[in-house]
């Protein structure tokens, strides 16, 4: 059954992504979203439309500080600035490179190298720290063997009630690719 | 037009062996090659909620050139205590090597050897 197949699978010398249509799509749309966020909030300054700076607040995760203590030192403060000015930028790009990587493969299906396979998996693992925010994640769950991670309150799992529950479906679906992706990286 | 799923729009405001990069060594990263007046610089990987434990530990392999069993006893490191040092070197290697984790999407920093 189709479904049972390996949505990334490894070959002889290559690697191959099957997804449906609908997660195609999905995953294109999510894709066209970050390339216009990470196009829209690239500076360090607070951006005065509200949307912005709430983009700038779900895209966070995506560029963490770079060294421990910058809050109480004022060299290390400074490296900090520093670094946030001059590698941001790369940052962005380096998504961005990623993301053209990916969508060039889901609209023209064809077998993808490592390197590809690898630009695959960051964009995919970048969507998840994006949605992972929105979501608010925060439990990781204590099981080393499950090694997905839960939601914060999934006991009961999706309640078909929760506004964010769209969201909750992406970010699963993302989760399912990412482990998949990273199995077939893995050998 | 189709409603944004994760951004934000003005006035809608809703809230078998993993190849490594480079090898041991390619970056200084023996302490070894510290000296004295330059402490090394350690970078570290923190515990965070959304990344997966098998992401975390393929990424390790893949920068660090560590074997599977490494990189799974440091990614159980962050997951447990909250953070683990993966590398050591001088500042630029600890900044490239933090760069390169950031671009993997992992909560690293580097701080100087105490």
């Amino acid at each position: 059954m189709a479904i049972l197949r390996p949505p990334v699978r490894r070959h002889r010398n290559d690697f191959s992504i099957h997804l449906t249509a609908d997660q195609s799509e999905l995953l294109l749309r999510l894709l066209d979203e970050m390339v216009e966020m990470l196009t829209t909030v690239t500076d360090r300054e607070e951006p005065l439309d509200p949307a912005l700076a709430e983009n700038r607040q779900r895209l966070a995760r995506l560029f963490p500080p770079a060294y421990s203590g910058a809050d109480t030192d004022p060299d290390l403060a400074e490296r900090e600035e520093e670094y946030q000015r001059l590698m941001r930028e790369e940052l962005v790009q380096s998504r961005l490179a990623s993301i053209s990587t990916v969508r060039e493969a889901l609209t023209n299906p064809r077998h993808l190298s490592e390197p590809q396979l690898i630009a695959f998996m960051q964009s995919i693992n970048a969507l998840r720290l994006v949605l992972g925010t929105i979501l608010q994640i925060t439990d990781d769950g204590d099981d080393p063997i499950d090694g997905v991670a839960e939601h914060q309150d999934d006991d009961s799992g999706l309640d078909p009630d929760d506004p964010n529950i769209g969201l909750q479906v992406a970010y699963d679906f993302l989760s399912w690719l990412l482990e998949w992706t990273v199995q077939a990286l893995s050998g | 037009m189709m409603r944004p799923i994760m951004g934000a729009t003005s006035g809608t405001s809703t809230p078998t062996e993993v190849r490594p990069d480079y090898l041991p060594g390619d970056l200084g990263l023996d302490p070894d090659a510290s000296v004295e007046e330059d402490r090394p610089w350690v970078v570290l990987v923190w515990n965070d909620p959304i990344n997966l434990m098998s992401y975390v530990t393929y990424v390790l392999q893949k920068l660090f050139g560590h074997s599977l069993e490494k990189a799974t006893e440091l990614m159980l490191q962050v997951h447990r205590e909250g953070r683990a040092a993966v590398a050591e070197g001088n500042r630029e290697q600890a900044e490239m090597y933090v760069f390169r984790l950031h671009e993997h999407g992992l909560w690293a920093t580097c701080q100087h050897d105490r």
